[in-house]
């Protein structure tokens, strides 16, 4: 399990980076954790002639925020994101997911912006990142430009990223006040890529109707998977249990493509989304009121 | 692992048999294609650089039809073999005209994969699959129209060449509203 | 006797090395001019090769050879047996078929050896490996324990009419009388999974041939060094004392290491002959996955013949056994099964109908177990079904049926794995069984906390389950133990080490007898140069059979210190105690002489040693018991599913465990922990899924569920001790026991959990997934 040859460069600075990728384009793969890289090229599953290692720009592996959104460097490991108290506090549903992410010694190692340039359907950040409408900073040589989450993946372990292109950062909006937020996964083994899960956001007006209600899903396609439907059946209603039943129902059997595999056959999975949908939305709906009443 | 679904495309049952018969449209429209061959009756020789995201792999193989009714139905038997593994499938295919000059492919098979691919990239394989013939449709359907354009307009057509980097980059980003529908779309 | 030092809760010695990577193992050898070998592995599970090309690799730089079968000539010979068929039995039918060094015509399972390059590193091999082109016919595959024993099934072994591999009846009583006079009869059919063995340490080899001295040193991550050297010896055309094999530190063994002549210890040696130039290999992840020897998956029709109260009164069970693409081990594992699907108990007649069959899979060997835990699922598991059937506590039934303690020993009138009487030499079954339900609170749990929890809507559920093991079976192992004339002792046995503490617990008991510090004893295992017979690590026998070695020479060497003592101190012998690395008059302790003196006085420079005596103070001696000792354990467990999510957390594990006289309590309880995970592994996290065509989907540790530090419950370890009686430290063997009644507790446990769905859970492992089938499967038919 040794990778086949590649070339190595270690540049000091995202022009040089940049640079590097425009220079060597499809031939070159970004490193930046190498937690599911590094992995692959040692199967030979992966094979670039060019391996571009973005670990010493320390200006990619910045916490910033105000007001507007939260912004995190793309080189922000994940164990850091798991104990900034900015994180905590401007993206809570982050900051929840960050211990579902394998073990501590991936998450010591892996990045932020490697596991959404990455675009694993089953990675609990691809998910919630389109759950909280994130935007993606994207650099190349000619400049920069945003792209929304609902644009940046676009299909298994692929986002809108050209092959000159790098992550730089990562803004996530601070959710509405009212808003509640949920991620339910089950998986074989905690640290274990789970055989389904659901980010949930809930956000109440003040008749504690739904007035936003987002639902998306890993390991249930090719990418992270909406269920605008099931959603829209919460919009403008009281959350009651029914309700969160009929939306449950909707999302697992209409709206997720889960595949079949060793652990868990699509029908499972359709099952696991339908009990993960009802008790996220449980939580987020209690957490939308402030946890002060029950449904 | 069984391999089943539905394409809808845009042309009547003959044109797309026609056009999944034609290996010049398929090495011309389909990414990665480095090489399509009719090497005998209804034998079929490819070599293709199949790619899903960072994982590339070269496959060299054989396709065969077989039980030909045109333009209705007929059975696809491929094999192929790469570094990263071997892939052998049976499945049958069904052209069913739906009108308004649209056409549904239904197909239902069952595909072994061994080696390397099938031992380490289990949790992956069935999206994969999905995938892989997902986009190739989408592809052949943009060819599809391109051919029935350019045939009314008395015009030589025009199937872009699809290098890797476009299947990675370009063509994946034509897929965007293939994907948003599954997404979502409130941003869009 | 009373002990000073065997028994007690002693630190591992060997730790602070292995914890601060201080220990050898096989990949920290690193040689000057060193090679590197990577193995070129077929991708198919059946398949005839019709040509290989390896021109292109050999044109890498870097590269220094590529071998196939046909370059070995006539070194090219399969493995040799291990073990043969049981001579005791009638009617046995063996059809013995050993793995080859490189394939040469025909591919048996997914990941046997092609091909193999040698490389100046493993880099340039593996890209040297690539560049191999193979030309295959893939041939239908052959891998359904049933399927494959109809007709028209393609075969393994093309020279063989069927894949049969092996049959044989054992038998005792008449099963049919029993039947006869049953008041209910109980029929199961049972199916257990295949799982791997997944060491931390792969295997791995390092050989140097030197060619100016003549000699083979090896380096080999395996459990039996000692074979290893006699084979690799006579392979070779060499003397014994050409070839020195080191097993150093080897992270985790279970089984599957003591499989003499892998494919890799056939090449490897050969190469370096070849090359005059050492050669590495280590097994990487998913090599181990295809090439390391499995266990576990066998078909069990069972028939259980019971009286109204609860007696068993016979047992039948037809076995089929899947040993893999070849059968080099023998018949150990279904045999263990044969004898242990008794149980604990009390079972007058008993028919055992064993099919063992080739399929295109890695090869079967023994895994920690071996063949046991799926004898004890059997058993226990009918056991709780015709509980259910007779509307007996499950608890009575077993009380009813152990044998009891004044029967022993007890003989099976069948044979076991070393092809002895199945004897359990003694064990007091009850008190253990209640202790351990006194410890878990099962009367607590079913009255109070069950219903309690039931009421908040939890599934939770308990699971007793008690099982016996053979262990501690010979044919024999030796210790060497010397008093060097710095008074520290330096002994050597020939059992390797893969975690088992045998640096501490052997050092134990020579401290013990030497009247010594265990950190003045210096033990080494696994080195052929130090000792030269022995057969190795396995089968729960170390601190049987090699410590009951270690005693017997450090005994006799305690008696060549005294004698010598008794001269120079001119005291008589029983007069004298040895304590503090010193011998003294016991009433005089002024009186005295260090061994270190008694060492040199032992070894003179000038006159001569006087005959009928040896130089020094040394001895070697040899243990070989005529039969194992049965070592007997509970294991309870508490668990709560969640029916919706099928998601199981243990809340409460208890074991009680009898392996009679305890070298280290610490010890002890560690082999139970790892057990314990291994156990788990195989009730619900544990198993190699291979499809139709013998490909094997989870080569990984990613896919390959083994159970991590956050899914194991806290034990509580508690010990009985019923020495056994036919071996000087009364030690029974304890390294398998606690993975071997893990999945019948766990079934037990989870079905209790969920009465209303009224499971009969007759198969392991029991996956999420698996059990949501069965969950829908009840819901449908409610």
């Amino acid at each position: 399990m040794k990778p086949a040859p590649f070339k190595y460069y270690a540049p000091r600075s995202v022009p040089e980076a940049l640079s590097l990728l425009h220079e060597h384009g499809y031939d070159a793969k970004v490193l930046a954790g190498g937690q599911s890289l590094v992995p692959m090229m040692n199967f030979r599953l992966v094979q670039p002639a060019v391996v571009v290692d973005i670990n010493n720009i320390p200006e990619l592996a910045t916490i910033q925020g105000d007001n507007k959104s939260l912004r995190l460097g793309a080189m922000v490991r994940h164990a850091a994101a798991e104990k900034d108290s900015l994180v905590k506090e401007s993206a809570p549903l982050v900051h929840e997911s960050m211990p579902r992410i394998a073990t501590m010694q991936i998450r010591n190692r892996g990045t932020i912006g490697g596991s959404l340039s990455h675009a694993d359907p089953s990675a609990e950040l691809v998910v919630v990142t389109t759950a909280l409408k994130a935007n993606f900073r994207i650099q190349n040589q000619s400049g920069e430009r945003v792209v929304p989450a609902s644009e940046f993946f676009v299909g298994l372990l692929m986002t809108a990223m050209e092959p000159e292109d790098l992550l730089v950062e990562i803004e996530i909006p601070p959710l509405p006040p009212r808003s509640g937020w949920s991620l339910k996964e089950v998986a074989r083994r905690p640290h274990d890529f789970a055989l389904v899960g659901v980010a949930a956001v809930l956000t109440l007006d003040r008749k504690d109707r739904c007035e936003d209600a987002r639902l998306v899903y890993l390991s249930a396609g090719d990418g992270p998977i909406s269920a605008p439907e099931a959603a829209a059946l919460l919009q403008g209603e009281k959350i009651t249990p029914d309700l969160i039943a009929a939306a449950a129902d909707k999302a697992a059997v209409d709206e997720i493509d889960p595949g079949s595999d060793i652990h868990a056959t699509a029908e499972f999975r359709r099952h696991l989304a339908n009990v993960l949908t009802r008790r996220a939305l449980e939580e987020a709906h209690q957490r939308a009121l402030g946890g002060k009443e029950e449904i | 692992m069984k391999v089943q679904g539905e394409h809808l495309f845009k042309g009547t049952p003959q044109q797309v048999w026609d056009l999944f018969r034609d290996t010049e449209v398929m090495s011309a429209a389909l990414p990665g294609t480095k090489k399509m061959e009719l090497i005998g009756e209804n034998i079929y020789e490819a070599v293709m650089n199949v790619r899903v995201g960072p994982v590339a792999g070269e496959f060299s193989g054989q396709l065969v039809i077989s039980n030909e009714n045109y333009p209705h139905s007929y059975t696809m038997t491929v094999e192929g073999r790469g570094k990263p593994g071997f892939m052998k499938g049976v499945g049958d295919v069904i052209l069913k005209d739906q009108g308004g000059n649209q056409t549904s492919m239904e197909y239902v098979g069952e595909v072994q994969i061994g080696g390397k691919l099938a031992a380490v990239g289990q949790r992956l394989i069935d999206t994969v699959a999905k995938s892989i013939i997902n986009q190739a449709f989408e592809i052949l359907d943009n060819a599809l129209t391109e051919r029935v354009s350019a045939d009314a307009e008395g015009r030589e057509a025009d199937y872009r060449k699809s290098s890797e980097r476009d299947y990675a980059a370009t063509v994946a980003k034509d897929l965007i509203k293939n994907v948003l529908k599954r997404t979502g779309s409130e941003d869009s | 006797m009373k002990h000073k030092i065997i028994g007690k809760r002693v630190k591992r010695v060997e730790d602070p090395r292995l914890l601060t990577g201080g220990a050898l193992f096989v990949d920290d050898v690193n040689l000057p001019n060193m090679l590197h070998a990577a193995f070129l592995r077929s991708d198919y599970a059946h398949a005839r090769i019709k040509n290989i090309d390896t021109s292109q690799a050999k044109t890498i730089p870097g590269v220094v050879g590529v071998y196939t079968a046909e370059d070995m000539g006539d070194a090219w010979e399969p493995g040799p047996p291990l073990v043969s068929p049981p001579p005791t039995l009638e009617n046995v039918i063996f059809n013995s078929r050993r793995q080859v060094p490189l394939v040469k015509d025909k591919v048996k399972h997914a990941g046997e050896i092609i091909a193999v390059v040698v490389a100046e590193n493993r880099y340039i091999a593996e890209d040297a490996v690539e560049e191999i082109s193979l030309e295959y016919e893939p041939l239908p595959a052959v891998v359904d324990l049933e399927k494959c024993l109809e007709p028209d099934s393609p075969l393994v072994h093309e020279d063989l009419d069927s894949n049969l591999a092996a049959h044989l009846i054992q038998q005792k009583g008449d099963y049919q009388k029993a039947l006869a006079t049953a008041d209910l009869v109980i029929k199961k059919r049972f199916h257990l999974d295949r799982g791997a063995a997944a060491a931390m340490e792969n295997r791995g080899l390092v050989v140097d041939w030197n060619e100016k001295d003549q000699h083979l040193m090896v380096w080999d991550a395996t459990q039996s060094p000692i074979p290893i050297r006699n084979g690799m010896a006579s392979r070779l055309g060499l003397r014994t004392h050409q070839v020195r094999v080191v097993a150093p530190f080897v992270g985790g063994g279970f089984g599957p290491k003591i499989m003499m002549f892998y494919a890799e210890e056939m090449v490897l040696p050969w190469l370096t002959r070849q090359l005059k130039r050492p050669v590495k290999w280590i097994e990487d992840r998913r090599e181990n996955f295809y090439a390391t020897t499995q266990e576990r998956e066998q078909i069990h029709e069972v028939e259980m013949a019971l009286s109204r109260e609860g007696r068993i009164l016979g047992i039948k069970q037809k076995i089929i056994h899947d040993t893999g693409a070849y059968d080099p081990y023998g018949l150990t594992t279904p045999l263990n099964t044969q004898s242990h699907s008794m149980g604990a108990y009390d079972v007058e007649n008993y028919y055992s109908e064993l099919t063992v069959v080739f399929t295109n899979k890695t090869i079967v060997t023994p895994v920690r177990g071996a063949g046991r835990p799926q004898g004890i699922f059997i058993v226990e598991r009918m056991l709780d079904f015709a509980a259910r059937e007779l509307d007996l506590d499950p608890r009575e039934i077993r009380r009813l049926n152990f044998i009891p303690p004044e029967a022993f020993p007890y003989n099976h009138e069948i044979i076991d794995q070393a092809f002895t009487d199945l004897v359990f030499d003694s064990g007091n079954y009850l008190p253990a069984y209640n202790k351990a339900l006194e410890k878990i609170g099962y009367d607590k749990f079913i009255q109070e906390e069950q219903p309690r929890l039931r009421a908040e809507g939890k599934h939770v559920g308990i699971g007793v389950v008690p099982f016996i093991e053979t262990t501690g079976v010979g044919p024999y192992e030796g210790a060497r133990v010397a008093i060097e004339p710095s008074g520290k002792i330096s002994a050597a046995t020939g059992v390797g080490t893969q975690g088992q503490s045998h640096m501490t617990s052997f050092a134990q008991i020579i401290a013990e007898v030497l009247g010594v510090e265990v950190e003045d004893v210096s033990m080494v295992t696994g080195d052929t140069a130090e000792i030269h017979w022995g057969t190795g690590t396995f089968a729960s026998r170390g601190a049987v059979v090699a410590g009951n070695a270690v005693n017997a020479a450090a005994l006799d060497v305690r008696q060549k210190v005294l004698a010598l003592a008794s001269k120079v101190l001119k005291t008589p012998e029983d007069e004298l105690e040895l304590e503090g690395g010193q011998v003294r008059a016991a009433d005089i302790p002024e009186q005295s002489i260090s061994l270190g003196e008694l060492a040199i006085l032992a070894n003179p420079f000038r006159g001569a040693v006087e005959p009928g005596t040896e130089p020094g103070l040394e001895s070697t001696k040899y243990f070989g018991p005529a039969y194992g000792a049965t070592a007997f354990g509970v294991h309870g467990m508490i668990l709560e599913v969640d029916p919706e999510t099928m998601m199981i957390k243990i809340h409460k594990y208890v074991t009680v465990e009898d392996c009679g006289t305890m070298l280290n309590p610490l010890v002890v309880e560690g082999q139970i922990h790892g057990g314990v995970s291994m156990g788990l592994g195989n009730c619900y996290y544990e198993k190699l899924h291979f499809d139709e065509s013998g490909q094997l989907l989870n080569a990984s540790l990613a896919d390959y569920l083994i159970p991590s530090a956050s899914e194991m419950p806290h034990i509580e370890v508690i010990h009985e001790n019923t020495p056994a009686p036919n071996n000087a430290l009364g030690t029974k063997g304890v390294g398998e026991a606690g993975a071997i009644p893990v999945p019948a507790a766990f079934m037990q446990a989870l079905e209790n959990a969920l009465p209303e769905y009224n499971l009969e859970i007759t198969e392991t492992p029991l996956s999420p997934n698996r059990l949501y089938e069965l969950l829908q499967k009840k819901e449908r038919n409610k």
